[in-house]
C-alpha cells in the first residue's frame, strides 16, 4: 500500500510540512507520513479558531450526523472504511474486530453528540428568556484544545461533544495512531464544519504545551505525571490511567460472574481505560486467579488484521520491553499466567501481548495500580479491614456484592467515578450516562439571564 | 574564502620574472592573478573575490563564466576550429555573423571585415579609407584627422590616431599625416575661449581642412562618445555637423565604436542614436564579450563598392573570420538579445548614474557622467578652474576595502561593468566608490594625494580577507610574540606541547590548541588584551557568554575588532539588499552581550537610529530550568509590550531579534501588522530556526519583509549570515567570515570532522589581532556542509543545541 500522506488540517486546509513523522505498523513497515506543525502554526491556527463563528446549533447537529455517516461508511481521502480499519489495526495493534466495533461506536457518538453533551445540562437551564430571568447554559470559552491519546480510537467520541456545544476545536492526534483523528476531522470538514471550526494539529511534545496554553480549555490524556501537572488547573481536564477494578465480596459466588470478570479484563484487547486491571477478592483469591488465568490462556495469538484476533500486537522490541517491565514489577507476586512469557513473536517483527495474571498477597500491593495496554490483571485479597482505600482512584468499579451498606459507601466515594453493582462488565458504556463525569460539566456553566425583551434573544 | 586552487605565491614570482604587463611600472610588485569568474564576480589565486565594475577593459558584456559561450566555442572547435578567410575561403560562422551584424548596424553598412581586435580594425579602416581614395584616383588623400584624448588602440596606425601623448612619447616617429583636433568636452568650457563647444570644434575642423587641403585628407576618426577620456558625450549637434562638413569635402568618417557598440550604451550602435552615419564602424570588445579576441570593421556600401573591386582589399590578418571566434560572437549576440541586456544596461546604468551623481556634492568631484553602462567620475583640484585631480588612488582603495574593481584615467574614475550586473551589485559598487570618495573629502587636504598605507594582514578588512596561512602566520607571531601577545596566551604557551609560531600553519593545526573557554570564566580581562596594543588607555568592552549554571565566560572586545566586524556585517547586509538609512529595532540581550552592541553600531553605520529592547537571557534560562513557565510567559509579554510601543510610534526598517521572539511577534496580530507595514528586513539570530517556521514566516506572516538568519557566538566574537537563495526545504546554512572566523563540524568523541551532510558538533575558531580563540567546542550541533564558493573551512546547516554539555542539561533556544 502506498504511504498515506497525513497532512495537518489547518484553518487554511491541508498543510504539509517539512517536518514529518513516519507512522509504522506493528511490524515496522511505514504506513503513513504525518506532517508535524511548528509552534507558530499552532498559534496562528488557534487565532483563526478564535476568530471563527460557531455554526448554529441545528446546523451543527446536522453536520455531526453527516460526519458520522461519512466516517462510518464513506471513502475519505481515498481511504474506504475497510482500508481505514485495516490500517488502524495494523498501526495500533488492536484487533480488527475492536477497530470495527469502535467505528460504529464513534459514529453513534458523533451523530448523538449534541444529545449526549446535553445530558450534563442543569435541569434549571432554559433556552427561552423571560423577564423573570432564566438560567442559561453557556460555554466557558470558545476554543478547546484536545490532546488525544492513541491507545484506542474510541477516545475521539469525547471531544466531538465540545464541537456539538459550539466550541472550536484544536485536536492534537496521537503520533502512535493519528489515522482515526485525521479521518474524523476530515469527515467533519466534509460534513460542513469549517476548516476554522476544527483543526488537526500534529505536534511534538514541546509544542503540545502551546496548544494547552492557547486554548480557553483543554483536554489532555496521559499518565500520573500529566495528572499531577494539571491537577490544580481549572481550565485543563486531564485524563489519566483508568485503574479499573472489580471487587468480589465473600457473599458472592465468583464462578457465576467469571464471564463478566474475564470480559472486563480482556474485551477490547485489554487496551481500553475501562478494562479491569485489578480484582479484589474477599477471601482466598487463588481460585479466582487460576480460573481467570485458565480462561485467558485460551485466547489465540494472531496478527491484528485476523478476524479472530483478540489480543493486542506491538512491535517485537516494544512487546519484549513491556514483558520485561511487567516481570520486574511482578517481583514477589505469584504468576498465574504470563510468568514466563508475555510477548508471543509473530515472526514479522511484531508480537502479540498475551494475557498476564498475577496474584499479590495484600490489598494495598502497589501492583494493583499498574495499568498495562493488554490484558494484565492483579488479583489481590481484600478484607473489610482494608476498607475502601485500595478501591479508590478508580474510573470504574464493578462490585460483585450484595452488601448494600458497602454499595452505599462505594457510591459516595468521590474517587470512584463510575460504579456498577452486579454482573456488569467494567467496560460497559451506556449512551447518555457519564464516562468520567459528563464532559459538559467541564465545558459549560450556568448564567442567569434576565431581559425585558424575551422574544429577541 | 576557499583555499587557493593554485600556488599563488609561485605564480606571482613567475609572473614578475616572465611577463611584461601593459601599463605596469617596473617597481610594482603587486600582482592579482585572476583564476575564475562568474557574472560580475571574479576570484584571484589567493581565493579573494572581487566585484568587476570594469568589464576588464570595458567588455565582458554577458558576464564572466558563461557556460553557453564555452559550449559555443567547444562546439565550433569540434567541427572546424579555424581556416583561413583569405582569398575565396570562408566558413559558416563568419558568414552568419557578418549577416547578423549588418542586420543590426545602421542602414548604410554593407559588409564586414573581421580582425583580431579593435586596434587592428582601426588600422584596417585607415588603410581602407586611403585605398578608397586611391582607387578613385585621389591617392594624395592620405591625411587622417583625429582628436586629442581620443583612443583608438596602440597599433601603428591606431596609435598614431590616438590622441594621448603618453602613447607617442618614446616610440619614435608615429605614422605621418595625422592631425589631432580639439574634442568636444562640454564640462570644460575653459577650453573653448567662451565659444560654443560645437562652433569651436567645427571652426577648428574647417580651418584644418582649409590648412591641409581637403584634397589631401582621407578620413576623420573619432569615438562617438569619448570612452577612455572620461565618458564624454558631445553636444547633440556635434556629430551631425561634423559629418556634414566632412561629406562636403569628400572626407570619410570612421566612428570607433569599440567601446560603445553591442549594448554598452543601451544600443547596438550609438552612432545612430547620435544622428550620424559614418563610412566605417569599428567594433570589438562587446562583439564577443571577451570570450574570443576579435574585432569587426563594418563598411558602408559606397566604400565597399570601391575597395572590393579590382584586386580587392590587399592585406588581412591571420585570424580574420576565425570560425571559433565567429561562433562565440554569434552566441554572445544571442545572449545580449535574449536576456534583454541592452535594456538592462540602460536600467542599471541609470541607477548607478542617479546614485553616483550625488557625489557631485563633494568639492573635488567635478562631474559624474553616465551613458548606459559607461560612467565617469571626473575629479578636479578646483571646480572653478577645472584643474584635474589625479584619480589613480581611487581604484586600489576601492578594491582593497570593498573588493570592487574600478579603473581610472588620469583624473576620472571609470566604471563599465558587465551588462548583467544586478541592482544589488550596482549598489555595492556605488557604496564602495562613495565610501572612498566621501572619506577623502573628510580628510585634511594635505593627505589627499597620499597613497593609502598597505595594511598588514591582521588589519585587512573582513570582507577582503587574506589567506588562512597568511593570517595564521601573522596572528601566531602577534599573539605569541613576547612584546605583543597577551599575558593569557603567553602564560598558556608554556604549557603547550607545540610552538604556535612554528607549528600552526593551517586551519587544521588550530586543533592542536586546547579549548580554553572554561578558563575565560575567571581570567582577568586585562590579561586578555594583547600587549602589542600598548600601555595607553583602550576603551574595552567585555562581553559574556553563559552564566546560568556557572560563572560566565568573558571575552575582551577591542575597538578595532568592533570596527572591522561591524564593517564586515554592513557589507554583507549591503550584499543582501538590506536597506540603509532606516532605523533598527533590536530585541535581544543588551547587557554584557555582543548582540545588541553590534546591532547598535550597525544601525549607526548604516544611517539609522538604533532602538533597543533588552532581554536578560540568564533570567529566562533560569525560569525555564526551574519550570517557571508562567514567569517566562509574563516576561515575554513584557517584552512584546515594549516592541509594540516602539513599532506603534517610530519608523523601523530593520528588526534584529531571536527566533523565539520573532515567532512570538508573528503570533501577535497587532505586532505582525505593524511589522508588515513598516519593517523591510527581519534578522533573526541566536538559536535554531525550524524549517517549517521559517517557511511560514516567509510566505504567510511576513511576506513582504526580507528574512535573514544569523548564527553567531560571543565566544568567537561574531557570526555569520544565512546563505542566500535557500529553498523552503533547505535548512538555514551559514558560511563564516573565513578565515577570521572558521568552523569545523566534528564528532565530539574523536574530534574528527564528520562527513559532509552529517550532523556533528560545531567547533569555532577566531583569529584576529585583538582575539585568538581557537578550537572552541560550541554547544551546538549542525549538519556539515561544504563552504560557499570562495570561502573556506566548513559551512554549517540546521543548527540545533546539544542536549547536554559536560553532563549539564543545556537550555538553549529560549531567546
Amino acid at each position: 500500500m502506498a504511504l498515506l500522506r497525513l497532512d495537518a488540517l489547518g484553518p487554511g486546509g491541508p498543510y504539509r510540512t517539512q517536518a514529518k513523522e513516519v507512522i509504522r505498523d506493528v511490524s515496522g513497515r511505514p504506513v503513513a507520513e504525518l506532517s508535524m506543525v511548528p509552534r507558530l502554526y499552532v498559534r496562528r491556527a488557534l487565532a483563526a479558531l478564535r476568530r471563527a463563528e460557531a455554526l448554529p446549533p441545528d446546523e451543527r447537529t446536522a453536520a455531526l450526523a453527516e460526519a458520522a455517516r461519512l466516517f462510518a461508511t464513506g471513502t475519505i481521502d481515498g481511504l474506504s472504511v475497510e482500508r481505514y480499519e485495516h490500517a488502524v489495526a495494523r498501526v495500533s495493534g488492536l484487533p480488527l474486530s475492536v477497530v470495527r466495533q469502535t467505528t460504529g461506536t464513534l459514529a453513534t457518538g458523533l451523530a448523538g453528540a449534541y444529545g449526549f453533551a446535553c445530558q450534563a445540562r442543569p435541569r434549571g437551564s432554559r433556552d427561552a428568556s423571560t423577564a423573570a430571568g432564566t438560567a442559561r447554559w453557556i460555554r466557558r470559552g470558545d476554543v478547546l484544545s484536545a490532546l488525544v491519546a492513541g491507545n484506542h480510537p474510541g477516545v475521539h467520541s469525547q471531544w466531538v461533544e465540545a464541537l456539538a456545544l459550539g466550541y472550536r476545536l484544536a485536536v492534537r492526534p496521537s503520533r502512535r495512531e493519528p489515522l482515526s483523528a485525521h479521518r474524523l476531522v476530515t469527515a467533519l470538514h466534509e460534513a460542513g464544519f469549517g476548516t476554522d471550526h476544527v483543526v488537526l494539529l500534529p505536534t511534538d511534545h514541546s509544542t503540545a504545551d502551546e496548544l494547552v496554553a492557547g486554548g480557553d480549555l483543554a483536554i489532555v490524556y496521559g499518565d500520573d505525571t500529566v495528572l499531577d501537572k494539571y491537577r490544580s488547573a481549572t481550565t485543563v481536564l486531564p485524563h489519566g490511567p483508568g485503574r479499573v477494578k472489580i471487587l468480589v465480596t465473600a457473599d458472592t459466588d465468583y464462578t457465576r460472574h467469571l464471564d463478566t470478570i474475564v470480559d472486563s479484563i480482556a474485551a477490547q484487547a485489554g487496551a481500553a481505560c475501562v478494562n479491569a486491571t485489578a480484582v479484589f477478592v474477599e477471601g482466598d483469591p487463588a481460585p479466582l486467579a487460576e480460573a481467570i488465568a485458565g480462561r485467558l490462556a485460551t485466547l489465540p495469538s494472531l496478527p491484528p488484521e485476523h478476524a479472530e484476533a483478540a489480543l493486542p500486537v506491538r512491535p517485537l522490541d516494544e512487546a519484549r520491553n513491556l514483558e520485561k517491565y511487567v516481570h520486574s514489577e511482578a517481583a514477589g507476586a505469584t504468576a498465574r499466567l504470563g510468568g514466563d512469557t508475555i510477548a508471543a513473536d509473530l515472526g514479522d517483527g511484531s508480537a502479540v501481548l498475551r494475557p498476564a495474571v498475577f496474584q499479590v498477597d495484600r490489598a494495598d500491593a502497589p501492583q494493583t495500580r499498574l495499568e498495562m495496554p493488554f490484558p494484565c490483571v492483579w488479583i489481590a485479597p481484600w478484607s473489610r479491614s482494608d476498607g475502601l482505600a485500595p478501591l479508590r482512584d478508580t474510573l470504574t468499579l464493578t462490585a460483585l456484592t450484595s452488601d448494600r451498606d458497602l454499595v452505599t459507601r462505594l457510591l459516595d466515594e468521590p474517587t470512584i467515578r463510575n460504579l456498577h453493582v452486579g454482573d456488569h462488565p467494567t467496560h460497559i458504556l451506556t449512551p447518555g450516562l457519564p464516562h468520567d463525569g459528563y464532559l459538559g460539566e467541564f465545558l459549560m456553566r450556568s448564567k442567569t439571564f434576565t431581559t425585558t425583551e424575551p422574544a429577541t434573544i | 574564502m576557499a583555499a587557493p586552487l593554485v600556488n599563488a605565491d609561485a605564480l606571482v614570482k613567475t609572473d614578475r620574472s616572465r611577463l611584461i604587463h601593459p601599463h605596469l611600472p617596473g617597481a610594482a610588485a603587486d600582482r592579482i592573478i585572476m583564476v575564475e569568474g562568474s557574472g560580475c564576480r571574479l576570484r584571484d589565486a589567493h581565493g579573494r573575490e572581487y566585484l568587476d565594475a570594469t568589464g576588464g577593459l570595458m567588455l565582458a558584456h554577458v558576464g564572466h563564466g558563461r557556460r553557453e559561450m564555452v559550449e559555443a566555442a567547444a562546439g565550433q572547435m569540434g567541427k572546424l576550429e579555424y581556416f583561413s578567410s583569405f582569398h575565396e575561403f570562408s566558413n559558416e560562422p563568419s558568414i552568419q555573423l557578418a549577416d547578423r551584424l549588418i542586420g543590426l548596424a545602421p542602414a548604410a553598412m554593407d559588409r564586414v571585415y573581421f580582425t583580431s581586435g579593435g586596434a587592428e580594425a582601426v588600422d584596417a579602416a585607415l588603410r581602407m579609407a586611403r585605398l578608397y581614395h586611391h582607387r578613385r584616383g585621389q591617392g594624395e588623400r592620405t591625411w587622417v584627422l583625429a582628436r586629442h584624448l581620443g583612443y583608438h588602440g596602440v597599433t601603428y596606425g591606431g596609435g598614431a590616431a590616438t590622441g594621448m601623448p603618453m602613447f607617442h612619447q618614446g616610440f619614435g616617429p608615429m605614422m605621418p599625416n595625422v592631425r589631432h583636433l580639439t574634442p568636444p568636452l562640454p564640462f570644460h568650457p575653459e577650453m573653448y575661449d567662451g565659444e560654443d563647444v560645437t562652433e569651436y570644434c567645427l571652426r577648428e575642423l574647417r580651418e584644418t581642412i582649409e590648412e591641409i587641403g581637403a584634397e589631401n585628407i582621407a578620413v576623420m576618426i573619432g569615438e562617438p562618445i569619448l570612452g577612455v577620456a572620461g565618458v564624454v558625450e558631445p553636444p547633440a549637434d556635434y556629430w551631425p555637423r561634423v559629418r556634414e562638413l566632412l561629406s562636403a569635402h569628400g572626407i570619410l568618417l570612421i566612428l570607433d565604436e569599440v567601446i560603445t557598440a553591442f549594448g554598452r550604451t543601451g544600443h547596438w550602435f550609438v552612432s545612430e542614436r547620435l544622428g550620424v552615419t559614418p563610412d566605417f564602424i569599428v567594433t570589438a570588445k562587446g562583439l564577443t564579450s571577451g570570450y574570443f579576441p576579435m574585432g569587426a570593421l563594418l563598411v558602408a556600401d559606397h566604400v565597399v563598392d570601391v575597395v572590393t573591386r579590382d584586386e580587392g582589399v590587399v592585406g588581412g590578418y591571420t585570424y580574420s573570420g576565425h570560425a571559433t571566434g565567429c561562433a562565440v560572437a554569434l552566441r554572445n549576440l544571442d545572449i545580449l538579445e535574449h536576456e534583454n541586456l541592452l535594456a538592462a544596461a540602460t536600467g542599471i546604468g541609470d541607477h548607478l548614474g542617479d546614485r553616483l551623481r550625488r557625489l557631485e556634492e563633494l568639492p573635488f568631484v567635478g562631474q559624474v557622467r553616465q551613458f548606459g553602462l559607461m560612467l565617469g567620475i571626473e575629479l578636479t583640484q578646483d571646480p572653478d578652474t577645472g584643474e584635474p585631480l589625479s584619480a589613480e588612488w581611487v581604484p586600489p582603495l576601492v578594491r582593497e576595502r570593498a573588493g570592487v574593481i574600478v579603473r581610472n584615467n588620469p583624473n576620472t574614475v571609470l566604471l563599465s561593468p558587465p551588462l548583467v550586473m544586478s541592482r544589488e551589485e550596482a549598489d555595492r559598487v556605488v557604496d564602495a566608490v562613495s565610501d572612498v570618495l566621501t572619506e577623502y573629502a573628510a580628510k585634511p587636504r594635505g593627505r589627499r594625494s597620499a597613497a593609502a598605507p598597505a595594511p598588514s594582514v591582521l588589519d585587512t578588512p573582513w570582507d577582503r580577507p587574506p589567506s588562512m596561512p597568511d593570517l595564521l602566520a601573522a596572528a601566531m607571531d602577534w599573539h605569541f610574540g613576547p612584546k605583543t601577545g597577551s599575558r593569557f596566551w603567553l602564560e598558556r604557551a608554556r604549557t603547550l606541547d607545540f610552538d604556535p609560531r612554528k607549528d600552526v600553519r593551517t586551519e587544521a593545526d588550530l586543533a592542536l590548541f586546547p579549548n580554553v573557554v572554561d578558563e575565560l570564566r575567571d581570567a582577568r580581562v586585562e590579561d586578555l588584551v594583547p600587549r602589542g596594543y600598548g600601555d595607553g588607555p583602550i576603551p574595552l568592552d567585555i562581553f559574556e557568554s553563559g552564566g546560568t549554571t556557572g560563572a560566565p565566560k568573558r571575552v575582551v572586545w577591542l575597538p578595532d575588532l568592533h570596527e572591522r566586524l561591524t564593517s564586515w556585517h554592513s557589507s554583507v547586509l549591503d550584499d543582501r539588499g538590506v536597506p540603509r538609512g532606516v532605523n533598527w529595532l533590536t530585541i535581544g540581550p543588551s547587557g554584557p552581550h555582543l548582540f545588541a552592541p553590534t546591532s547598535r553600531t550597525l544601525a549607526h553605520l548604516r544611517g539609522g537610529v538604533p532602538f533597543t529592547i533588552d532581554l536578560d537571557p540568564r533570567w529566562v534560562k533560569k525560569c525555564v530550568a526551574e519550570g517557571r513557565a508562567e514567569e517566562t510567559k509574563r516576561y515575554l509579554a513584557h517584552i512584546l509590550d515594549q516592541v509594540g510601543a516602539i513599532l506603534r510610534s517610530q519608523d523601523v526598517g530593520v528588526v534584529f531579534t531571536t527566533p523565539p521572539l520573532l515567532e512570538a511577534m508573528a503570533g501577535d496580530e497587532e505586532l505582525s501588522e505593524l511589522i508588515n507595514r513598516k519593517v523591510r528586513t527581519l534578522i533573526w539570530g541566536g538559536s535554531s530556526m525550524n524549517l517549517d517556521t521559517r517557511a511560514l514566516l516567509r510566505a504567510e506572516v511576513f511576506p513582504d519583509a526580507q528574512l535573514l538568519g544569523f548564527y553567531g557566538s560571543t565566544m568567537v566574537g561574531g557570526g555569520m549570515y544565512e546563505r542566500a537563495g535557500l529553498a523552503d526545504d533547505e535548512p538555514s546554512t551559514f558560511d563564516p567570515p573565513h578565515p577570521f572566523i572558521s568552523l569545523r563540524v566534528v564528532d565530539p568523541d574523536t574530534g574528527k570532522p564528520v562527513p559532509y551532510g552529517e550532523r556533528g558538533q560545531v567547533v569555532m575558531n577566531h583569529i584576529s589581532r585583538s582575539m585568538l580563540l581557537p578550537n572552541n567546542l560550541e554547544r551546538d550541533t549542525a549538519l556539515r556542509r561544504p563552504a560557499a564558493e570562495h570561502s573556506g573551512g566548513d559551512a554549517v546547516a540546521d543548527i540545533q543545541p546539544v542536549r547536554t554539555f559536560d553532563g549539564t542539561t543545556v537550555i538553549e533556544g529560549v531567546y
